[in-house]
């Protein structure tokens, strides 16, 4: 072996490490930010689904203006929520407490929500009117959007996770400073629970 | 040294396929637009709906497949369409248009799964609009009804005067179709690196390995693949450019017969990639 052809292979290591550092350092990056992105949509889905409230409940208040008690407690439920979409989405992607908080928050509106539509079941016009219909999808679905975020969501932060604890990341992760992310997982039953049959 | 690269080739192919991951049920396999497991179809019905789709996406790009089940075991409705409009792919990449209308017999449940580029012009309440009046009033087996042939139809023509009236106001949608590079640029790219790499051997071995571990490189990062995928072609190209001037030498460069294996004129039918956020709604 001459000293050019020496010269060569260690310039081609070197090369080949500094890629390889390149494209681990680029990666953890994006899919930091994509846990950041993907609990950024759990928080628009939430939002979508709080925009909807007044059209609901202006829509039940037309057949049953005197169920005072339920429309309050949805206009409650909706200013708790309201102010946890607001929260930045890195900061939610971080910290498993604010997690823990924005998921309570959306179940006890969805809790006050069935009580909002077990209420209108007792008015034959308004369940049998397109709109309430309509809008009954539109909960439905948005409710499912928001399920689908979440688990996107946790399945972001966990192959995040897996990339600062494996080779060659994990040597990039521990020199950046790219952490590992806790992250709040609903129990099975409060998730598949269905808190509010829409649909029906 | 040959058990070295067996065995490097081995690990290699672990950690690609360490990386890959399944769904815990297994997602019908995908048939062309029409996938009726559960037999409700008539043959007339099925090839029908398979033309209109068809049609539909040749004037829209817009992708809409048909499933009929006959039993989801326990599974909720809305996680299993979206695994399956997910595993599918419907819609193209670049607009994410794909429909998937299914329905399960055991749970008597209709689904429309909409993806995230038609959920403007189909809205959840649309959608459930469209599940109730013309499926549902056509077979609801617990009412004695079982026309599945126009519950479908119904459907269909509903979702396919939708679409094409949101395209025909916006024609700019229907002409962007086939983003991906297709098979005969890899070729042609292929064969470029190699000739590279080729030339930088000629004037030493080692410069041919590390330009090609370094087109291996460029691949990965501009395709944006995952760091096995970097490592194997990273690998893969230095081994093609050590050995890529002994090839340019014998006279295989230019003798290298890239044969096109495009079956782009065959009716087969796949998804393009598109996205799915939930959006749809049941009946």
């Amino acid at each position: 072996m001459g000293k050019p052809t020496v010269l060569w292979i260690v310039g081609s290591v070197a090369v080949f490490l500094i890629m390889l550092g390149v494209v681990s350092y680029n990666g953890l990056v994006s899919q930091d930010e994509g846990v950041s992105g993907a609990w950024s949509e759990v928080q628009v889905q939430i939002k979508r689904r709080v925009d909807l409230i007044p059209n609901l409940v202006n829509t039940v208040k037309g057949y049953a203006e005197h169920e005072r008690g339920v429309f309050n407690e949805v206009t409650e439920a909706r200013a708790k929520i309201s102010q946890a979409v607001k929260i930045d989405a890195s900061a939610l992607a971080n910290n498993p407490l604010l997690q823990k908080q924005l998921l309570e928050a959306q179940q006890s509106l969805n809790a006050s929500l069935g009580r909002l539509i077990a209420v209108a079941e007792n008015y034959p016009l308004l369940k049998a009117s397109e709109n309430f219909r309509a809008l009954q999808d539109e909960f439905a679905g948005t409710e499912n959007r928001v399920a689908v975020a979440r688990g996107r969501a946790v399945r972001a932060t966990k192959d995040y996770n897996q990339s600062t604890r494996t080779i060659p990341t994990s040597f990039v992760a521990s020199m950046f400073g790219f952490k590992h992310k806790d992250y709040y997982e609903a129990p099975e039953s409060a998730q598949n629970a269905p808190i509010v049959n829409f649909g029906k | 040294m040959k058990r070295f690269i067996r065995s490097l080739f081995v690990a290699l192919a672990l950690v690609a396929s360490a990386t890959t991951n399944g769904f815990a049920f297994d997602v019908p396999v995908l048939h062309g637009r029409v996938n009726d497991t559960a037999g409700l179809l008539s043959p007339a019905t099925h090839d029908k709906l398979e033309a209109t789709l068809r049609d539909l996406e040749q004037k829209t790009t817009v992708q809409v497949a048909i499933l009929t089940v006959k039993d989801m075991q326990g599974q909720d409705i809305k996680s299993f369409a979206l695994k399956v409009a997910e595993t599918w792919k419907l819609g193209q990449k670049d607009k994410d248009n794909g429909l998937l209308l299914m329905y399960t017999v055991k749970e008597d449940r209709y689904r429309m799964e909409v993806g995230y580029g038609l959920e403007g012009v189909l809205p959840d309440g649309k959608a459930g609009d469209i599940l109730r009046q013309y499926a549902r009033a056509k077979a609801d087996p617990k009412k004695g009804t079982r026309d599945f042939d126009a519950a479908f139809t119904g459907v269909v023509e509903q979702v396919a005067a939708i679409v094409s009236a949101e395209y025909a106001k916006d024609p700019t949608g229907a002409s962007m179709r086939g983003t991906k590079i297709d098979g005969d640029a890899i070729w042609i790219f292929f064969a470029i690196a190699v000739v590279l790499a080729g030339f930088a051997g000629a004037v030493h071995a080692a410069l041919g390995g590390t330009v090609g571990a370094l087109e291996g490189a460029g691949l990965a990062l501009y395709m944006g693949w995952g760091i096995p995928w970097l490592i194997v072609l990273i690998v893969v190209g230095c081994g093609i450019g050590l050995v890529a001037h002994f090839l340019l030498e014998a006279g295989l460069g230019g003798g290298l017969g890239f044969g096109s294996s495009s079956d782009s004129g065959s009716d087969s039918f796949s998804g393009g990639g598109g996205s799915f956020g939930g959006g749809g709604a049941d009946a």
